[in-house]
């Protein structure tokens, strides 16, 4: 009986621990791009929690209607790169030099009406997208105790995506353009970039990323108005904790609010939110700048 | 009076100011003059408090401020210029100037700041610049020359001890800078004054005392007789033709 | 930060009389509306002394607000002698623990960490039994002191609403008069520039906040009396977004703009929702408009002429 007992929390700890990297991972999804939109941009995104829900409800219009989710998964993305270059050339370019206030009210009207265009086109219900069959198992941690091969998938294609923004920053030409202008706007011109059109990739790019995040997420949790909400709150500490800018910082604070909050939730679920709030505290008292961020 | 000992201060793994010592006495005029890239923007930034020091020790009047932030080294006395103009461009001359004096006046928030006394340092200030006349202008709408003064007139309505004058000259045209040098000349004489500057005539004219920095360090310290017959600094600098 | 001039002060005067005298006129809905608005108007002005006066933009406004609105909840609703000043300190108190915190962060990170606090203080609100559920819940109204029969409470309501207004905002015109306000100006226009004068300026900036927190705090206490409904939406970063735009819809350079933007932004949604039964819709492309077209705020138009008033705070270039 004891012996049971143990593995079954040990069982759920393991399961614990993997929802946090999972969560963790789909909020560097979508805090890579918010911090990169800012690096190079100099632009706040507040609309970037409804992107994340706009990729949910793609994934669950395509999934409803070709019967089929993993066609969802280039639609979340190609969609979110088309979407995202449209948003950048038409409003975003224009607020790259205005004030934080108008940046932010700007980014506030998009959330309002990219809410109202999803209630006038699929209404205010709660969807569910089924499992994709393939993976709807369970893999065995301990004993007889498995864990989701979806939840699995989702994993592994978050670090697959992650490993490939290393490679496109660190090793390509354009990513030594994004790094530059991360650094300082005006490198871009120094470097012989077109500055709009970088602009106009990164924006498209974390777009897309947060789009994929939701498509991803869909079968995870029910589809729902107000779900990217959460998700943005937690992806802008992610972002004030790893420093602005900084993909890697990004990636390392995801994980650890991701953690943090799962294993909040599970074992002192009044706590979590203080928790995050408190880690956040916590690194602003000791860096302002955020862990990877230039001071 | 300003002491700074061994002052260094390394950004990354350049050593952009290493252990610049140098004393300002009030009644002097302390210029530092050096090639660009030669550390004395910094070493105004580490004298004012505006970037902290990696190494080394600022003392005023004999007091160590090493550890002190920006603007309690203003309020005890450390007036400084910046480089390019830095003032509160929406606001009006006066007010510019007013704010200065209301800063070393510490307390009293709550009161009016239509304070006679205050706004009266404030005018005195600006007439000893020569832009009085321009009290009542919005200081964006100033000329180049007049923001300049009014940077100057800003740091003399904070009554302070210590003038770090960053580049005043710096795009002045010829009528415009003699002027300024005679008010520089004027300043010296109630106040510890440091000068960086580029125009070598006017240094050379109104210093008391020039240090030469060369990559962060000091090469040579004189007068400026000294400093001109000098063949190390007319190896270093003065001979590459600047 | 423009005090409104002679004639405007007028103006707002003779406004404030009309609504004065709304209970001979008008309906006991257009009173309730007009409550509505001059609690967001008080709500915009507690922000304006943080974005139009000394350049700082929070998005942890709302939180304060919803402190000082759930204060009369949990106290119980003593007089209201006890909660007006419980309100405001409770607000004031959570400003002065936040505070600190955000002011290490500047600009676009103040804003995120800002907008993650105040998210925390709604999560507090909202995940737990402290906010009477996610739905929200009626509260007893605090007794304002002498017995206010049904009929009478929209015209009693309105008129202590309009008191409180105008009494903050004479305080407000007040302290932008003070070395204060003009030291909150000066950091707005320029922040290096002031520390370098000598001016300690995180300790200004602190003062600011709290003090921003405390009338936030004030008129979340006025909606829970007017409303007599307290939700742990009053927290959201949704409504410190909404005050923003009354801002901006007002006019940023200006003490009185927020005041007009609140008005305007009540009208809007009101409209909105008896025109086309979706007022978000409304309300997006309002923003969207304002933002785009509208720079100076209804209290510029005339001022547009005027050279040196701030049309936006911290434009970059």
């Amino acid at each position: 009986m004891l012996r049971l007992g143990i593995r079954t929390l040990l069982a759920s700890f393991i399961a614990q621990l993997l929802n946090g990297v999972q969560y963790g991972l789909l909020l560097f999804l979508i805090s890579s791009g918010l911090t990169l939109i800012f690096g190079v941009m100099g632009v706040i995104n507040l609309a970037h929690g409804s992107l994340f829900m706009i990729g949910a409800y793609l994934a669950f219009a395509v999934a409803s209607m070709t019967g089929s989710f993993w066609l969802a998964l280039p639609a979340a993305l190609l969609g979110g790169a088309l979407f995202g270059a449209v948003l950048e050339r038409v409003l975003f370019r224009r607020f790259r030099t205005r004030a934080h206030l108008d940046q932010v009210l700007l980014t506030f009207a998009l959330i309002l009406l990219f809410e109202e265009a999803r209630s006038a086109l699929v209404g205010n219900q709660f969807h569910s997208v089924p499992i994709p069959a393939v993976l709807d198992f369970s893999v065995p941690v301990v004993g007889d105790f498995g864990y989701s091969a979806y939840r699995l998938a989702v994993l592994g294609i978050c670090l697959l995506v992650a490993a490939g923004m290393v490679w496109l920053i660190e090793r390509t030409r354009i990513g030594s353009a994004i790094r530059a202008a991360a650094e300082n706007t005006e490198m871009l011109d120094l470097l012989g970039f077109d500055a709009g059109r970088v602009h106009t990739l990164v924006f498209a790019g974390g777009t897309a990323l947060a789009m994929l995040a939701g498509a991803l997420a869909a079968p995870l949790q029910s589809v729902y108005p107000g779900m990217g909400d959460g998700f943005l709150i937690l992806s802008f500490i992610v972002v004030v904790i790893g420093g602005l800018g900084s993909v890697a910082g990004a990636f390392w604070a995801a994980l650890l609010v991701g953690l943090i909050d799962t294993l909040g939730k599970a074992y002192l679920p009044q706590a979590a939110g203080i928790a995050v709030c408190g880690l956040m505290a916590a690194v602003l008292l000791w860096r302002p700048t955020g862990l990877f961020g230039r001071p | 009076m300003m002491q700074a000992e061994r002052l260094t201060r390394r950004f990354g793994g350049l050593l952009a100011v290493d252990q610049v010592s140098l004393t300002l006495r009030r009644g002097t005029l302390h210029a530092v003059i050096g090639p660009n890239g030669a550390g004395k923007s910094t070493l105004i930034n580490l004298l004012s408090g505006e970037i902290p020091l990696s190494a080394g020790q600022v003392f005023l009047n004999d007091g160590d401020i090493s550890a002190w932030p920006a603007w309690r080294r203003g309020q005890a006395g450390v007036g400084r210029t910046f480089q390019r103009t830095n003032v509160m461009p929406d606001m009006t001359v006066v007010e510019n100037t007013r704010l200065a004096t209301q800063a070393r006046a510490g307390v009293g928030l709550m009161r009016s700041a239509q304070n006679q006394p205050m706004i009266k340092t404030a005018l005195a200030a600006l007439r000893r610049v020569g832009l009085a006349d321009s009290a009542g202008v919005t200081a964006s709408t100033l000329s180049h020359g007049q923001a300049r003064l009014l940077e100057i007139a800003m740091v003399l309505a904070g009554a302070p001890i210590v003038l770090l004058l960053d580049e005043p000259l710096a795009g002045l045209g010829a009528e415009e800078t003699t002027p300024v040098a005679n008010l520089l000349r004027d300043l010296a004489h109630d106040h510890a004054v440091l000068l960086v500057e580029h125009d070598m005539d006017v240094v050379f004219a109104v210093a008391d005392i020039i240090t030469v920095m060369v990559d962060g360090r000091v090469l040579a310290t004189g007068t400026p007789d000294e400093i001109r017959t000098s063949a190390a600094v007319r190896d270093a600098y003065l001979g590459h033709g600047v | 930060m423009i005090v409104a001039s002679r004639p405007g002060q007028f103006m707002l005067g003779g406004a404030g009389l009309a609504i004065a005298s709304m209970p001979l006129w008008a309906s006991a809905w257009h009173m309730q509306l007009a409550s509505t608005a001059m609690v967001a108007a008080l709500f915009a002005l507690s922000l304006q002394v943080l974005v139009g006066a000394t350049g700082l933009v929070s998005l942890a406004q709302a939180g304060f607000f919803g402190l000082g609105a759930y204060t009369v909840h949990l106290l119980g609703s003593p007089p209201v002698w006890i909660t007006l000043p419980a309100a405001v300190l409770a607000a004031g108190v959570g400003a002065l623990l936040i505070g600190p915190l955000a002011l290490r962060t500047k600009g676009f990170f103040f804003l995120m960490t800002t907008l993650a606090f105040g998210q925390m203080l709604f999560f507090a609100f909202h995940d737990t039994p402290l906010g009477g559920g996610t739905d929200g819940l009626f509260i007893v109204r605090p007794p304002l002191g002498f017995p206010v029969p049904r009929a009478a409470r929209p015209a009693v309501f309105l008129l202590v609403n309009l008191g409180v207004l105008a009494i903050v905002y004479t305080g407000l015109c007040w302290l932008m008069g003070t070395m204060l306000g003009h030291a909150l100006q000066g950091i707005r226009s320029n922040e290096n520039r002031m520390a370098a004068l000598g001016h300690n300026v995180q300790r200004l900036k602190l003062i600011a906040f709290v003090l921003a927190g405390a009338l936030a705090g004030l008129a979340g206490h006025m909606s829970a009396l007017t409303d007599a409904f307290v939700s742990p939406e009053l927290l959201g970063w949704h409504r410190s977004a909404e005050a923003l735009l009354m801002i901006l819809l007002g006019g940023i350079g200006a003490l009185h703009g927020p005041i007009l933007g609140a008005f305007a932004l009540t009208a809007v949604q009101e409209g909105g929702t008896l025109l086309t039964g979706r007022p978000r819709l409304v309300e997006g492309v309002v923003f969207l408009a304002a933002v785009l077209f509208l720079r100076q705020g209804l209290a510029g138009w005339r001022l547009r002429a005027r050279k040196g008033v701030p049309t936006s705070i911290g434009d970059r270039r």
